[in-house]
């Protein structure tokens, strides 16, 4: 991670669901009840999972039509604008696809660099017309596949035998196919192994599509547990041969032995091999190794980029809209979740506390004050809740001193913030305007310091206040890394019998089974998981349906809920 | 993209011998002779430089702005015919064999020998007393390779020494040629 510490980040609330139908396959306990039973459960930062559903602040946007925060992984992208990314020229998108572009002269062509001199012809292309350049190539292409591939029905005869591993000599292109005809069987053998699989299977279309997938699902939440048994959920399993799409390294060489590569590049110099950034430019040129000759590296055409608006999956929504003029990086529309939802922004009370090596010293009382910042026009009422002890392998003990507050409505804007301070200043102690600095990220710490060293931080009690923010204090106890042996050996213990109750343990502890936490392991970062919950009134002309509101009487009333992690930092040893 | 069309009318686009394209402002220092080919263009603000040794540049070759040709004590520099020497390029090579290109800003350094066909990229060195071979291509910081091509196909080689001559005839239309200036 490359942020420095302290951090906040934001699971957002969609990979719930997701967690929940995981780990309702792990434990063996009946799918309804389970995933009521997870809502509950407290987010664990240091699964391996969480990376997935944890984001910067800044990298979410908010939905203000279902009222959430969305992720990348719940909004849709729609692709604008295609450019190219080197003369940014807009490409109009039927011309992506035909590859259109008016015929010019007459003759044969060939594609030279302006830098190296490199010409097609260095691989044997010579092009008939000036335009359709990637549909030549695709026809040239064929049949110097179908000649590297003329073994290929002897590979497969091979393999129906089951005598001896193949000898891979297929080309990219039958590799793939292979290998997508082996997941689409897969898949439809699937779903009556796995309830779950109906979503994995078709990303693109909905899962209630065909009438057999709504009956699966029917019969999954109907009330019935008793009527359908829990089977065993089996992995879905990798491609074995290379009928199925098994590629071995080192790649098979189409020259033939090593040596004769050797020998060539002797002929032929140092330069004249492909380097591995082009070997990796296209998959067809996985294996090629020279640029000259008659299997040199395949002219590959220039990825085009693309502008995108993004749409809320389930509302269809705009959340995000490029200008779509060129060498305009503006947005027309962007709904940032940092708008939307309260901030975050954590730093210590007393600075000294820290050791000069940034680790945290285990079993040392540290304090730190959060300020929650409120971007809305509505005072919100704030609910922080969190586990005493932190989840995962280092326990360290969390509490916060004031978990409930109400933060006051954020102005018109930054000007009017500063003017408040100025004004209030000049009526109250001079203590609050350096507070207020300090809150806005000013270099303030140190006059607030020196101001609070005879202040004791009280439980229940709001450390400071200002217009639209409010910080409190988290006493913060970290864990040790190598903890005595009682609850080790408690966790090998646990893990052990999950392991003989359910076919799947957690793979992170039977990774770390037995071995020590080190300074540099993930688990050595101090992750504090809390629960954020916002209630506030919404102005009276919000239109639409309030999705998240539980209340009949207040039509305006509005909650939302989320895990935020505080990554406090590194825990010494 | 390079057009490999055979164009008929080679024959007729081709002016009579004419005199080379001097530029008003271009430089020539020095007291050893300097000899310019037919259709070649000394931009504004080339220099060359006699004071070492005899200059002389061949036939529809072009020294573009900026550019240095010559040398100050390192003896005579040849360079051939259909060779272009780009902006900012420094050359104080023994000779420059026909068709090569010093892009811009690359030096060549004294004594050196550049072959036929040669090319060195934008920025690239050629190091004092080196020998390039035919068609040999420096790029991509002081790598070597043989240009395939233009090695293989004579097709190619006429192709780009036709080209020249048309932007040769294009510039000197746009230069105004003040050759009298500095005849001998």
């Amino acid at each position: 991670m490359a942020h420095a510490f302290p951090y906040t980040e934001i699971a957002c609330p969609c990979t719930l669901n997701v967690s929940a139908a995981d780990s309702a396959r792990r434990t063996s306990v009946s799918v309804p009840q389970a995933t009521d039973d997870d809502e509950e459960q407290t987010f664990n930062p240091h699964s391996p999972r969480a990376n997935f559903s944890l984001y910067s602040p800044n990298d979410l946007l908010y939905c203000d039509d279902c009222h959430t925060i969305r992720c990348p992984r719940c909004w849709i992208e729609e692709i604008q604008v295609w450019y190219c990314p080197s003369c940014l020229f807009e490409i109009p998108g039927s011309a992506v696809k035909s590859d259109a572009e008016p015929a010019q002269l007459a003759g044969p062509f060939i594609q030279t660099c302006p830098y190296c001199s490199w010409t097609s012809l260095d691989a044997g292309i010579q092009f008939a017309t000036s335009n359709h350049i990637s549909d030549q190539l695709l026809k040239l292409r064929k049949p110097r596949s179908q000649e590297q591939n003329s073994d290929e029905a002897g590979v497969k005869a091979i393999v129906q035998g089951q005598d001896a591993p193949p000898i891979l000599t297929l080309s990219h292109e039958a590799h793939f196919s292979n290998l997508t005809s082996f997941y689409k069987t897969l898949l439809n053998d699937a779903p009556t192994l796995n309830p779950y699989a109906v979503f994995a299977a078709s990303p693109g279309a909905s899962a209630y599509s065909s009438p057999s997938n709504l009956a699966r699902i029917i019969t999954m939440y109907s009330a019935s547990p008793s009527k359908n048994p829990q089977k065993k959920v089996l992995p879905l399993r990798e491609a074995l041969t290379s009928a199925e799409g098994l590629a071995l390294l080192p790649p098979p060489a189409s020259l033939g032995s090593e040596t004769e590569i050797i020998a060539r590049m002797r002929e032929t110099g140092y330069f004249d091999t492909a380097s591995l950034e082009q070997q990796r430019e296209a998959p067809i040129n996985y294996e090629k190794r020279f640029h000259l000759g008659k299997d040199a590296l395949w002219p590959v055409a220039t990825l085009l980029r693309t502008r995108r608006t993004r749409r809320c999956s389930t509302c269809r929504h705009i959340l995000s809209k490029p200008e779509t003029k060129q060498g305009i990086t503006k947005y027309r529309i962007k709904l940032l979740a940092s708008e939307h939802i309260l901030r975050f922004m954590l730093r210590p009370l007393n600075l000294p506390l820290i050791s000069a090596s940034g680790l945290l010293k285990p079993h040392s009382t540290i304090l730190y004050v959060l300020v929650v910042r409120n971007p809305l026009f509505n005072p919100v009422k704030v609910t922080l809740a969190t586990p005493s002890t932190t989840p995962g392998k280092v326990e360290s003990r969390v509490t916060i001193l004031c978990p409930d507050f109400t933060v006051g409505a954020s102005g018109e804007g930054v000007g009017n913030e500063v003017w408040d301070d100025a004004l209030r200043s000049s009526t109250s102690s001079s203590r609050q305007t350096s507070s207020a600095l300090s809150a806005s990220g000013h270099e303030g710490r140190h006059t607030s310091g020196v101001g609070f060293e005879d202040r004791v931080p009280e439980a229940g009690k709001v450390w400071e206040r200002g217009r639209n923010w409010v910080s409190v204090v988290l006493e913060i106890v970290p864990g040790s890394l190598n903890p005595p042996s009682i609850p080790l050996s408690f966790e090998t213990l646990s893990i052990r019998q999950d392991q003989s109750g359910t076919a799947n343990a957690v793979p992170g502890a039977m990774r770390e089974d037995s071995e020590t936490i080190g300074e540099d392991d993930e688990e050595a970062v101090l992750k504090i998981p809390v629960l954020v919950r916002m209630e506030w009134d919404a102005d009276a002309g919000a239109e639409g349906p309030e999705a998240g509101h539980k209340g009949e009487v207040a039509k305006e009333k509005r909650e939302l809920a989320f895990w935020s992690v505080f990554c406090i930092g590194r825990i010494g040893a | 993209m390079t057009s490999r069309s055979s164009d008929a009318s080679k024959k007729s686009s081709l002016l009579p011998a004419s005199k080379p394209t001097l530029s008003e402002k271009a430089q020539f220092t020095g007291s050893h002779a300097v000899n310019i080919g037919e259709g070649a263009i000394i931009h504004p603000h080339a220099r060359i430089r006699a004071e070492g040794g005899d200059v002389m540049i061949g036939k529809h070759s072009m020294l573009y702005e900026r550019a240095l040709v010559g040398t100050v004590d390192g003896g005579d520099v040849t360079i051939g015919e259909y060779v272009n020497i780009e902006t900012g390029a420094v050359v104080e090579a023994k000779s420059v064999g026909d068709g090569t290109t010093v892009e811009v800003n690359a030096v060549v350094g004294k004594s050196a020998v550049l072959g036929r066909w040669c090319k060195v990229a934008p920025l690239e060195r050629v190091e004092a007393g080196e020998v390039l071979e035919d068609f040999t291509v420096v790029y991509g910081d002081g790598q070597r390779r043989t240009d395939k091509t233009t090695k293989e196909h004579k097709e190619i080689r006429d192709l780009k020494k036709e080209a020249q001559i048309k932007a040769v005839q294009v510039i000197s239309t746009m230069i105004p040629n003040f050759s009298a200036k500095w005849e001998s």
